[in-house]
């Protein structure tokens, strides 16, 4: 397997891709357990339906973009993945998530997943 | 895989439930192949943040980047055990207040996953055991 090491990614034409940096895969249903990560160090079950993921490195800001995920497989009703700002707003080096059923009560998913996009 | 957890309270926030933390396996394995910096990289890092986070200017903060890239510029510090990936991982990733501060009873310990419960029924009255 080859590693190909750049500093920024571009089209023919010069327009930027701009890849994820972390991606996390997680299930918060019986023991709490990280899937499939990268660039992830740890997960924090942190309580019903509440997450933390540390990153393995830090972003150069904590204005990085998140896209995410949240549902029980094989189960029925929504599910909602948000940010968990109440006590920390997201830092460099971790990111709380939320996950809330329909009803709008903590809840806890069996398939969560989310991407960072941002400066590192 | 590995087969630990970190539980842990925030002396910050003891009102609520015990934490779990579950290690990476990736990191895991980047710890015992020897590919991580000197903590004292991360810990530069947080300090910075925090600094920022206390005086208001979050917002606006932006790491030093010479300090950002000791993460992937500095000598790595050689294999791990797992242990040692483990003490390593609490100082790096468990509020800081945890494990550098003496308080009246342990505030993490490391078990292993069948020691924590499975049945999460109520899961926000985790305490951890004496």
């Amino acid at each position: 397997m080859s590693t190909l090491k750049v500093n920024a990614l571009q089209d023919t034409s010069g327009v930027g891709f701009y890849p994820a940096r972390v991606h996390s895969r997680w299930s918060m249903v019986g023991t709490a357990a990280l899937t499939d990560s990268e660039g992830i160090s740890s997960f924090t079950d942190q309580g019903t339906g509440v997450c933390r993921q540390t990153f393995s490195n830090n972003f150069a800001n904590a204005n990085y973009t998140v896209v995410g995920l949240a549902g029980r497989l094989s189960d029925s009703g929504n599910r909602f993945l948000g940010l968990h700002g109440y006590l920390q707003n997201p830092t460099t080096s971790t990111t709380d998530l939320a996950q809330w059923s329909s009803s709008g009560a903590y809840n806890d998913i069996n398939y969560g997943a989310a991407a960072w996009f941002g400066d590192i | 895989m590995t087969k630990y957890r970190v539980i842990f309270d925030d002396p910050d926030r003891l009102d609520e439930p015990t934490k779990v933390l579950v290690p990476s396996d990736n990191w895991m394995k980047d710890a015992m192949e020897g590919n991580l910096p000197p903590i004292s990289v991360y810990w530069e890092l947080q300090d910075d943040e925090q600094k920022a986070i206390a005086e208001g200017r979050h917002s606006e903060f932006k790491h030093d980047p010479e300090k950002l890239a000791a993460q992937y510029t500095a000598p790595r510090i050689g294999p791990l055990t797992e242990q040692e990936a483990l003490e390593y991982l609490i100082m790096k990733d468990l509020p800081r207040k945890c494990w550098a501060e003496q308080h009246n009873r342990p505030m993490f310990k490391i078990v292993t996953v069948d020691q924590v419960p499975s049945d999460r029924t109520f899961r926000n009255a985790w305490e951890m055991a004496a």
